[in-house]
């Protein structure tokens, strides 16, 4: 392990940045995996936290609740500050603390610009706190993790101290964490990931024990424990500066329009299920597998571990997924969403103008004009800026099929065929795009009125504007190959027409049809949050800042506690049982309870969507494809089941590209113990669920799909979904 | 969720103890009501004390209750039902901790005791050792996640309260200081309730009232 690698190299020899520390030793029982520690100092520095990476407004609106910018506290990384200190048990000597690592004193967490004296509190009032009373010590404490709220210093104005004692080896040691926030940031930095922050001090205690009291062969070199710190920074900084989603914002009718919208596209068009052809079942089988962990996944009292990690490339494909996912995951019921809300916020129009996906001439037919203005091409061949006549009628060999609900044949909406599905791919890029993240359906018809006019012209043509003006399909990285798996089966042509409408015809409806279900941005009411806590849905009110709170407390309690003004009447009352008198107090409370409404805070779970690389601390999570992805997992997790109540860590990993889905579990069976071993599944594969994926979930997933299949946007249509979600 | 509220004072003669202890009566409230209890392992500072108008000349009044929203709240010198528990975080917040008496928070607990939220403050006392009067309020719950999340009304309810506490004694002292304070040095402390500090004998019934507030809010 780490201490045998270390082993007589001192911390400067052992310079991080030099290279990666890795083990590739199997980890033991209780042991720390290590391999994902590659990280240097100057990266802690240099992040640059901004909220909604990649994400468009529409992607922020469905997965935060709004399309605006989420403020976020920044936390300065050399402030941070880790001691680990044995206590001699001398009490009465006056050096019974020995101080075996101090990151102040470690160079590699030196501030350039600030003098330390500025930054760094005196090690004996970390002492203090650290070790409470020496003669009143309470072993039964030990072990637990405790905060105080430390002194202001010159160039830290406020911060605070997360602490731990512990036992090993008959000697006391403890560790302590200095974390450069205030009290109002409290709130938003240390409360909602308290959890995480217990885990990582779990680690640096493991990573001591193991490291440096049981081999006992770490004299003065703690680079574990420093990269453990740094590790613990970084985790933190995402922590606070990544975006959480805001689950439960389906129960808006505007935006449950746009999951159905969504779950129906997916369906169509990533798992290929369109008219004829009855698609992969790549979507049922996730949010089946999903579906079995949802309360682990949404709910912050669970002692179980579980993540689900989707690697993919499109960020925006991806997100859509996560929309979906995130549709059937429980949410806070403290939230008090309803889906009755009637405070609609009007800024977020204003804010989304730019990114509108109403079309305003909807009801003509599109024109690739259209397209080619409201995507802003560069450059527009002369044949689109003059604008096409589109054929009110194309003559294709599905004409026999084309239905009077749309101006279109149907069939040729969406081809699996070789020669339609780049346009396919073409669609789904062209609605990733943020400017032209409209109805995927409208979409299609634009496209097939292209493709309709373009098959009048040359097929050079065609391909010569599909060069100008969409993204190249290639660049769809995560689009399912459907084309060949479809291959197989019987072209639309051969296939009787259903009954029903197929889903991009019912998306249709939903979005063109029906006159109150214009396909524009979802509009909430205002939602009021930052990037971790939930401070106020529906309420127009802005949420009140720390003074206008404490102002409104010492009104009220001025009221309570002056004696001309208060109103308290009492009154007594013989309890014969115990044989004494109970006082009853009277007193006419002027607050109401929308008042105390306003002061409360949700936190969200660490739940996000496209990050730049995985991090182990969020339970749901999208991020690129990188080599050793896999490995960095499965060492989480075997960090997880450091923690003494996890008895057992699940992960769902999901390759979007391979339409693949596995499950990596470990557990503390005795079988497993000393190895923690992954036991891996795939539970989807080649193109359909394994025997592993839950049978009855997976029906009532599909019952749920299809139902919103056949979602004409009715509150009658959308009541039988939710009823049917409620029920998974 | 049961979060208790105490007001604890670290009594120059017996150490740390609970001079309030509110809750919400969630079932049976008769055994939220204090039996009479013996005074004499109390001091006058320690112990709380209700207005004359309000006691009950004929029988021991040991109980305070509010009704809020049908939720009751009651008040009493120790907890009736958690005593023990209680008393141990009492002890662990003002002698097992270091605590700074400045208002600054403090969290800490383990499963079996429950978690508390501290904020400890002092009140200048002549009369006291040092002095000063020590106190600490806190909040306990057998729910970590519940507490920490209720951190911000929490923190900022005792905080305006511990703020009119501090001031209030301060400009009480001011008026009523005979300035001999080194005259009574080396002379027998007295213990000083807190309603003395305050000159006002209904500051333990305002404090419960405070209290089933907060514990209103937080139950909401």
């Amino acid at each position: 392990m780490l201490g045998r690698l270390f082993n007589g190299r001192s911390v400067e020899q052992m310079d991080p940045q030099a290279g990666s520390t890795r083990s590739n030793s199997a980890p033991s029982g209780n042991s720390l995996s290590t391999k994902m520690m590659t990280m240097n100092l100057s990266s802690i520095s240099d992040i640059k936290t901004s909220p909604f990476p990649n994400d468009d407004s529409y992607s922020k609106t469905i997965l935060y609740g709004t399309p605006n910018q989420l403020n976020f506290t920044p936390l300065h990384p050399y402030s941070f500050r880790m001691v680990l200190v044995q206590d001699k048990g001398e009490i009465i000597n006056r050096d019974n603390h020995k101080v075996l690592y101090d990151s102040s004193r470690d160079h590699h967490f030196d501030d350039p610009v600030a003098k330390k004296c500025d930054y760094r509190h005196e090690i004996s009032e970390l002492l203090d706190f650290m070790f409470g009373n020496p003669i009143h010590q309470d072993f039964h404490y030990r072990g637990r993790v405790k905060l105080h709220v430390l002194s202001s210093l010159p160039g830290l104005q406020k911060s605070v101290l997360l602490s731990t004692q512990f036992e090993h080896s008959k000697l006391n040691f403890a560790i302590a964490v200095v974390i450069p926030v205030n009290q109002e940031q409290l709130s938003q930095c240390i409360i909602p990931n308290w959890k995480q922050l217990i885990h990582h001090i779990a680690l640096i205690k493991t990573s001591f024990i193991e490291n440096h009291v049981l081999q006992k062969q770490q004299q003065g070199n703690y680079l574990d424990i420093a990269i453990l710190f740094k590790q613990a920074i970084i985790s933190l900084q995402n922590l606070v500066s990544i975006p959480r989603i805001l689950l439960g914002i389906t129960q808006f009718d505007s935006i449950f329009q746009d999951w159905c919208f969504e779950v129906n596209n997916w369906i169509e068009i990533k798992d290929g299920a369109r008219l004829g052809c009855i698609g992969t079942k790549f979507l049922q089988s996730l949010l089946a597998v999903v579906n079995g962990i949802k309360d682990d996944i949404s709910l912050a009292n669970s002692n179980n571990v579980v993540r689900v990690v989707i690697m993919a490339i499109n960020p925006i494909v991806v997100q859509k997924l996560i929309f979906i996912i995130s549709g059937i995951l429980p949410y806070n019921p403290e939230l008090k969403i309803s889906s009755s809300a009637s405070n609609i916020d009007t800024t977020l129009e204003d804010a989304t103008q730019g990114i509108q996906r109403h079309n305003p001439k909807r009801d003509e037919p599109v024109s690739p004009q259209y397209i080619a203005t409201t995507r802003g091409s560069p450059s527009t061949p002369s044949i689109i800026s003059k604008g096409w006549e589109i054929p009110s009628i194309t003559p294709s060999r599905s004409t026999a099929t084309t239905t009077t609900m749309t101006p279109i044949s149907r069939p040729s909406m969406i081809q699996p065929m070789a020669s339609s599905s780049s346009v396919a791919q073409l669609s789904s890029s062209l609605q990733s795009h943020n400017s032209f993240s409209s109805s995927l359906s409208r979409g299609f018809h634009m496209l097939q009125n292209w493709k309709n006019s373009m098959d009048s012209t040359s097929s050079s043509m065609t391909n010569s504007i599909h060069g100008y003006h969409t993204p190249s399909p290639k660049m769809e990285y995560d689009e399912y190959p459907w084309s060949t798996t479809t291959a197989t089966t019987t072209t639309p042509c051969q296939q009787p027409l259903p009954n029903s409408l197929p889903r991009t015809m019912s998306s249709f409806d939903l979005t063109q049809n029906m006159g109150k279900l214009k396909r524009v941005m979802p509009k909430l009411p205002h939602i009021g949050r930052n990037v971790v806590n939930v401070m106020s849905v529906g309420d127009s009110c802005s949420p009140l800042t720390k003074s206008e709170r404490l102002n409104e407390y010492r009104n009220e309690l001025l009221q309570l506690m002056d004696n001309s003004t208060s109103c308290i009447t009492t009154s007594l009352e013989y309890d014969p049982i115990k044989s004494v008198s109970v006082v009853n107090v009277q007193y006419d409370d002027l607050t109401s309870e929308y008042e105390h409404e306003r002061r409360r805070t949700v936190a969200l779970e660490p739940l996000c969507g496209y990050i730049s690389e995985f991090t182990p601390c969020f339970k749901l999570q999208a991020c690129p494809p990188s080599q050793d992805l896999e490995t960095k997992i499965i060492n989480t997790m075997r960090n997880d089941l450091l923690e003494a109540n996890c008895e057992e860590t699940r992960t769902i990993f999901v390759s979007l590209r391979a339409r693949e889905i596995r499950e990596f579990v470990i557990n503390k069976s005795i079988d497993n113990l000393g190895t923690y071993k992954p036991t891996i599944r795939r539970l989807y594969t080649n193109g359909k669920p394994s025997s592993y994926v839950d049978r009855a979930a997976f029906d009532k997933v599909s019952k749920v799909l299809d139902s919103v299949g056949d979602c004409d946007g009715s509150q009658e249509s959308m009541q039988r979904v939710r009823t049917l979600l409620s029920q998974i | 969720m049961v979060f208790t509220v105490l007001l604890a004072h670290f009594c120059d003669i017996h150490g740390p103890r609970s001079i309030l202890s509110t809750q919400q009566t969630t079932e049976l409230p008769e055994q939220y009501v204090l039996p009479e209890f013996s005074k004499e392992s109390y001091c006058t500072s320690c112990l709380l004390m209700l207005p004359k108008h309000v006691v009950d000349p004929n029988n021991p009044t040991t109980t305070l209750q509010t009704e809020l929203n049908n939720n009751v709240y009651t008040t009493t010198q120790y907890n009736a039902v958690r005593f023990r528990v209680l008393n141990s975080v009492v002890r662990k917040c003002l002698s097992e901790e270091t605590p700074v008496y400045d208002a600054r928070p403090m969290f800490f607990g383990d499963e079996s005791r429950g978690y508390s939220i501290a904020l400890s403050f002092k009140l200048k006392d002549l009369e006291a050792r040092g002095s000063e009067r020590r106190y600490a309020y806190i909040v306990n719950c057998k729910n970590e996640k519940k507490l920490l999340d209720n951190w911000g009304v929490i923190v900022e309810t005792i905080t305006v309260m511990i703020e009119y506490l501090t001031k209030k004694s301060y400009e009480y002292e001011m008026v009523n200081s005979t300035n001999n304070e080194i005259f009574l040095r080396g002379k027998n402390m007295q213990s000083r309730s807190m309603t003395e500090l305050l000159g006002d004998d209904e500051v333990f019934v305002k404090m419960h009232l405070w209290n089933a507030k907060l514990l209103e809010s937080l139950s909401s």
